[in-house]
């Protein structure tokens, strides 16, 4: 086991390493110039400013430099200051990781919540309402855009009901009642959508582990139906569900991005976006990597948990 | 082997169909079956020939697609098909026990074997967790394998398919069951270890005093095990005796050609001789010929094979489903 | 929806999603021809209106006609996304087939690359990209496209891989058959369905991506309409009248859920074996 997690960190490692690698190469080889951005027309009318600052931010180095420079301040933990506003990246960076954090968390566990047992159903009672039912509403999360899932949430609990507000932001640690019910919506709505993903995947599974012959042994042991699948066929049916899960990791990162600018959540996405607008490089290079970083842990947490739960897959990868 | 004893297992008119998108498909029609307590009966046939049906049939796994009816179905003087679905989980794994063909897919891959035993104990016997784990190591030490201890730590894909197919049987004889249904348990494995797996069978068997109802196509295992055998063709019993009354005189034309489709070591080797094969192929369950199933592939075919023949019972306890003895 | 159909079976659930993409197809196409109102035109009296006769499907927050918008939207989002599918194709297929011939180590190689592209959020680079590069719709589907083509890479070079392992392939090499010959006579002719299938989840990915994209305001950009971009700008007078952004909204959902269902159905029936 430890050989199996010490080879995926490694892994998970390296491709952080190529994630800032990629991170690097398109902040610096799109058009545009940082100093221009800074300076605005005085960098045309004062070059003696102007290089002195593009010597200062190291833009007169060679590229590779740069990059080497660049990761060597990572390693520091340094990641610069905001052209904007001069605050270090960073603590911003640090504020705003545990939000979007808390995004992903609520609307996973929300999607396994539900995903799981919609699949489930859909999986076992097939020919009947109950089961196509289930899988119709699988169908329709997955391929509902985000957005348009939140804003249905948004006019049914905030305009109708009004019992959640439609967006907005409170620190936990202000008033954590206000914070969870800022929070509910913008994680359902990523919930919903990955839902839909969670339960085809543990539909198919499990449709196909119903066949197999371990299922019918059990059942010969004399368990009823419910044990034969809780305790045969779904641990079984669940480990592509894990992979799912790891693979479309990247949908659900994707999907905060637009909760983010839907709900006014001021997580990494909204900082991205901002700085992207405003040519704000070391900001864009810095939650560009956050959440490639995110992505790599997410995957190394899915390939950990599929090791635990299939000792198949710990024996070929060591 | 010992026959006679009480009847442990009656079926008349067993009918299983399947319901598939060509229309309903009737895998098992009209099979009777007779055991006894402590006896032997091999169940012989072709792929195709309806005898895997019969077997999880009289379990009732069958599943959603397909219904099982029988004019009776008792086991140990109870009705089988009239019993609600708990007191049939309770028959299953306990008084009645299955083997299955293929044990690397038959086992949980995920679950360690030593558990999966004990998981019958707990269920039939309700012992604890900490008595079920030690009761499946001696279990499994009982079925002849070596360092059960460790053994039952393992995990399928760690052993040998003949282990395997040892901790199938360990699992079906878990709870002293009096009824076995062994599917084909050894045709996936090596000749040699056939043997060991066959003899351990046996032995639990005629230890328990259970019926066994063996299911196969390989005769040389049925000269071997059984007391009686059954033949059965395109879903039908076309053949049933002692075992010694069927290969010394085999009644209905399939047995015949699946006997005289044995090679023969010892005979004398002419470059002339040929395998000889039954011509022709099992009929399509979806398009079965009128009268006797047999007869596009039967030497002795004449006029009245074109309707259904009667089931001759012969002297001895035997039963034909053929023309030709119907004088 | 799929409830309702279920009696039709699986089949009758795709010629369903099959007729609302044909509806959608041919409103979006037609409709503007037909429509007599313009999309760009501002109707200052009428904000944010309820559907009238005048506006069957009322007005946005600058007056202006929302079937006449959703109809021209909708011709903008089907094109971008089947535009960017078609560059996603057209450089991944002959990617991934070039790739099944590099030999083991280009092979390996490139596949761990391509994994990487695969596995990577893709929206997070498309930000950054149209940010800089701006939006207009070559960009877009350029930048869309690009980053689907992995996807459709990773497709093809297994595709190509089994094919030329398959027997008679394999006989056609040992009889002196060159690598372009095997290309062209026996991989492209067996790839169809498998493209036609990838094609249509990357159109569905696609139409998803640019509406995302176009409802953070980097995507299409205004005054061209495209159903993204009118839930983002629309969005913010929900509390007014929520009608007017439902329309896009419902447009967008029953387009891409018609595709999937569509695309479902065309795995099963021309990729059976394949298990996704």
């Amino acid at each position: 086991m430890c050989r199996f997690l010490l080879r995926r960190l490694a892994s998970a490692l390296l491709t952080l390493v190529l994630a800032s690698g990629v991170v690097f190469s398109l902040i610096h080889l799109l058009p545009g110039d940082p100093v221009v951005m800074i300076l605005g027309e005085q960098a045309g009318a004062d070059p003696v400013a102007a290089n002195r600052l593009r010597s200062e931010l190291g833009l007169d180095r060679p590229l590779p430099a740069q990059f080497v420079a660049w990761v060597g301040e990572l390693g520091r933990g340094e990641l610069g200051r905001s052209l904007r506003t001069g605050e270090p990246v960073a603590a911003e960076l640090g504020r705003r990781l545990p939000r979007s954090l808390e995004l992903i968390g609520g609307g996973l566990c929300f999607a396994v919540l539900f995903g799981v047992p919609l699949g489930v159903v859909a999986a076992c009672e097939r020919q009947r309402p109950s089961g196509i039912a289930a899988a119709a509403l699988a169908v329709a999360g997955f391929s509902a855009p985000v957005f348009v899932i939140g804003i249905l949430l948004v006019i049914a609990f905030s305009l109708w009901l009004k019992i959640l507000p439609s967006s907005g932001y409170v620190a936990l640690a202000e008033d954590p009642l206000t914070h969870l019910s800022c929070l509910v919506l913008p994680s359902a709505s990523v919930g919903l959508n990955f839902m839909g993903v969670v339960a085809r995947m543990t539909r198919a599974s499990l449709a196909d582990t119903l066949g197999k012959d371990y299922v019918r042994l059990a059942r010969a042991k004399g368990l009823s139906r419910r044990q034969a699948i809780l305790h045969h066929a779904l641990p079984n049916a669940l480990v592509p569900v894990i992979a799912i899960v790891g693979i479309r990791a990247g949908n659900l990162l994707g999907s905060m991005v637009i909760v983010e600018a839907l709900f006014d959540w001021p997580g990494l996405s909204s900082l991205l976006v901002s700085a992207c607008f405003a040519r704000d490089y070391p900001v864009m290079q810095g939650s560009l990597l956050a959440i490639f970083a995110i992505f790599v842990v997410i995957s190394l947490l899915i390939d950990v948990a599929q090791g635990l739960v299939d000792p198949r897959t710990r024996e070929n990868a060591a | 082997m010992s026959a006679g004893g009480e009847v442990m297992l009656e079926l008349r008119g067993l009918v299983t169909t399947f319901h598939t998108i060509k229309g309903p498909l009737c895998a098992v029609d009209g099979v009777d079956l007779t055991l006894h307590r402590g006896e032997v009966v091999c169940l012989v046939g072709e792929s195709g020939s309806g005898k895997s049906v019969t077997g999880l049939s009289l379990m009732r796994l069958i599943g959603p697609g397909g219904s099982v009816t029988a004019a009776s179905m008792r086991f140990a003087g109870r009705g089988l098909l009239e019993l609600a679905e708990s007191e049939m989980n309770r028959l299953r794994g306990g008084e009645m026990a299955m083997i299955f063909q293929e044990p690397m897919t038959a086992l949980n891959p995920a679950r360690r074997v030593g558990e999966q035993v004990a998981e019958v104990l707990r269920q039939h016997r309700q012992l604890s967790c900490r008595a079920a784990a030690d009761r499946a190591v001696a279990l499994l030490d009982r079925v002849g394998i070596r360092e059960p201890a460790m053994r039952a730590r393992a995990y399928p894909h760690q052993l040998s398919g003949g282990m395997r197919q040892r901790v199938m049987i360990a699992i079906a004889c878990a709870a002293g069951p009096a009824l076995i249904i062994a599917d084909e348990p050894t045709t996936a494995l090596d000749v040699t270890v056939q043997a060991q797996v066959l003899d351990l069978l046996l032995a639990m068997q005629a230890e328990l005093g259970s019926a066994l109802l063996f299911i196969t196509h390989d005769l040389g295992v049925v000269a071997e095990i059984a007391d009686r055998v059954v033949v059965l063709y395109a879903g039908q019993v076309v053949e049933e005796a002692a075992v010694n009354d069927l290969f010394h005189a085999p009644a209905h034309p399939y047995t015949q050609g699946l006997l005289a489709s044995v090679p023969d070591v010892d005979a004398p080797r002419r470059p002339d001789r040929r395998l000889a094969a039954i011509p022709g192929v099992v009929p399509d369950p979806l398009e079965l010929p009128t009268g006797c199933r047999f007869r596009d592939r039967c030497g002795q075919a004449h006029g009245r094979c074109q309707t259904a023949p009667p089931q001759v019972s012969l002297a001895g306890g035997r039963r034909v489903r053929c023309w030709l003895h119907a004088d | 929806m799929r409830f309702a159909l279920a009696p039709l079976g699986p089949a009758g659930a795709a010629a369903a999603a099959g007729a609302v993409l044909a509806a959608v197809v041919v409103a979006s196409l037609a409709g503007p021809l037909l429509d007599q109102a313009d999309p760009l035109a501002i109707d200052a009296g009428n904000l944010l209106a309820d559907p009238t006769a005048l506006h069957p499907l009322g007005t946005d927050e600058l007056g202006r006609d929302l079937l006449a918008r959703v109809l021209y939207g909708g011709r903008v989002s089907l094109a971008v996304a089947a535009a960017a599918a078609v560059v996603a194709g057209t450089v991944g297929v002959p990617l991934g087939v070039m790739a099944a011939f590099l030999g083991p180590r280009g092979e390996t190689a490139l596949m761990r690359v391509i994994d990487v592209f695969v596995s990577l959020p893709e929206i997070f680079v498309a930000i950054v990209v149209l940010a800089f590069l701006g939006g207009s719709l070559a960009t877009l589907i350029g930048t869309i496209g690009l980053l689907y083509c992995p996807q459709f890479a990773r497709v093809a070079y297994g595709m190509a891989r089994s094919i030329r392992a398959r027997e008679h392939v394999l006989a056609a090499v040992s009889l002196g058959g060159g690598r372009w010959w095997i290309i062209r006579h026996e991989i492209l002719p067996n790839m169809h369905s498998v493209i036609v299938v990838q094609a249509s989840f990357t159109f569905s990915f696609a139409m998803l991506m640019e509406a995302g994209l176009s409802f953070l305001g980097l995507g299409v950009r205004p005054p061209t309409p495209s159903w993204g971009q009118m839930v983002g700008t629309l969005k913010d007078y929900l509390f007014i009248n929520a009608w007017p952004v439902l329309v896009p909204s419902c447009m967008l959902f029953a387009t891409v859920l018609a595709v999937n269902v569509l695309g479902d159905w065309l795995q099963d029936r021309l990729n059976p074996e394949l298990q996704r």
